[in-house]
């Protein structure tokens, strides 16, 4: 069953930014090509299919769908006053990093419709910020039963390089996305 | 019990609660939120396709959890990250759905300090969501770095 035209109409609304425009939001449309939880392979690591460049556009869109009206992560002359010294992209940007990169490449159980996540464990290195271009090594560290739900964890490490940090040979950065998705079969369960 | 007038870890005491943040969930803020997080999954933006597979018993889509999770982080940097706070760690269970009309209020308390090496102090933050009827649908702790 594709996306209703009901669901449609208003993600067409609120679709701004160039990346939001070309991402395929009918996650029914390669529902087969999706991670199943019988195929996820504990240890089994690789790298998205894609990475992001963060743009501030991409900023701008995240704050205005989560209500966040902080001026740190939108206004440069607030930012300058700071001890940050500059913008800095909200923590939670890793979100769309992580659907935009992911595909249907390892992890991608992420899209199964029906996907249903019971929590995160999320480590923060360093902010993200325009400029960056972020990629992220996926790896399948659990799957188990519980009370009937089969559920699936993995591991993201999400990392960038900057030009400054290479010339003085500084640490990459890197945040560890711990997901758990509990895939349920709807028809079954209700 | 009263609020510092900048967030420092010196400054701050054990069982200080940081302001709350409350927020009305419809379902086309659900929608702009999919389409800020790219998290397009039906159970989120679909209603007829909630309605047709009566997702949880109720055939109403449900906010993301990712959603809460981010409103829990709100709660964290309009405290603290003007002032050069920044989230460590967070690690949170959603244990109850948000369905739209939900109204959602975030809390949380300091309730350990670590003192390290200057940049490197933390404290530990309990939080909780929860809806109008006071059912929690988030729990969970952050560790927050402070100045």
């Amino acid at each position: 069953m594709p996306t209703s035209k009901e669901a449609r109409t208003l993600i067409e609304k609120f679709r701004k930014s160039e990346k939001q425009k070309s991402f395929q939001y009918d996650f029914f449309v390669d529902e087969s090509k999706y991670e199943k939880w019988e195929d996820v392979k504990i240890g089994q690591e690789g790298m998205a299919e894609r990475n992001f460049k963060v743009k501030m556009e991409d900023i701008l869109t995240y704050l205005d769908g989560t209500f966040d009206n902080h001026p740190l992560f939108r206004d440069e002359k607030f930012a300058k006053k700071t001890p940050w010294g500059e913008l800095i992209a909200p923590p939670f940007l890793i979100v769309p990093i992580a659907f935009w990169c992911t595909g249907t490449s390892s992890g991608s159980w992420i899209r199964t419709p029906g996907a249903i996540n019971p929590g995160q464990k999320i480590e923060f290195y360093e902010p993200i910020r325009v400029g960056d271009t972020i990629t992220i090594k996926a790896k399948a560290y659990d799957k188990y039963i519980k009370r009937g739900k089969n559920t699936s964890r993995t591991c993201r490490n999400l990392e960038t390089r900057r030009d400054s940090w290479l010339q003085s040979g500084g640490p990459l950065l890197y945040f560890q996305l711990q997901r758990a998705m509990r895939s349920i079969n709807l028809l079954k369960a209700f | 019990m009263k609020m510092p007038e900048k967030v420092g870890f010196d400054k701050v005491e054990l069982d200080y609660e940081l302001p709350s943040i409350t927020r009305h969930v419809t379902q086309e803020l659900i929608t702009k939120n999919a389409c800020a997080s790219l998290d397009f999954n039906p159970i989120h933006v679909d209603p007829v396709w909630a309605k047709k597979v009566n997702l949880f018993g109720v055939g109403k889509t449900i906010a993301h959890g990712m959603m809460t999770m981010t409103f829990l982080g709100q709660l964290i940097t309009d405290w603290c990250y003007a002032d050069g706070g920044k989230l460590k760690s967070m690690d949170v269970k959603l244990i109850w759905p948000v369905f739209p009309e939900d109204t959602i209020t975030c809390k949380g308390k300091i309730v350990a300090k670590h003192p390290r090496d200057p940049g490197q102090s933390f404290v530990d933050i309990e939080f909780s969501a929860e809806n109008q009827d006071g059912q929690k649908v988030a729990v969970g702790k952050a560790e927050v770095i402070l100045p």
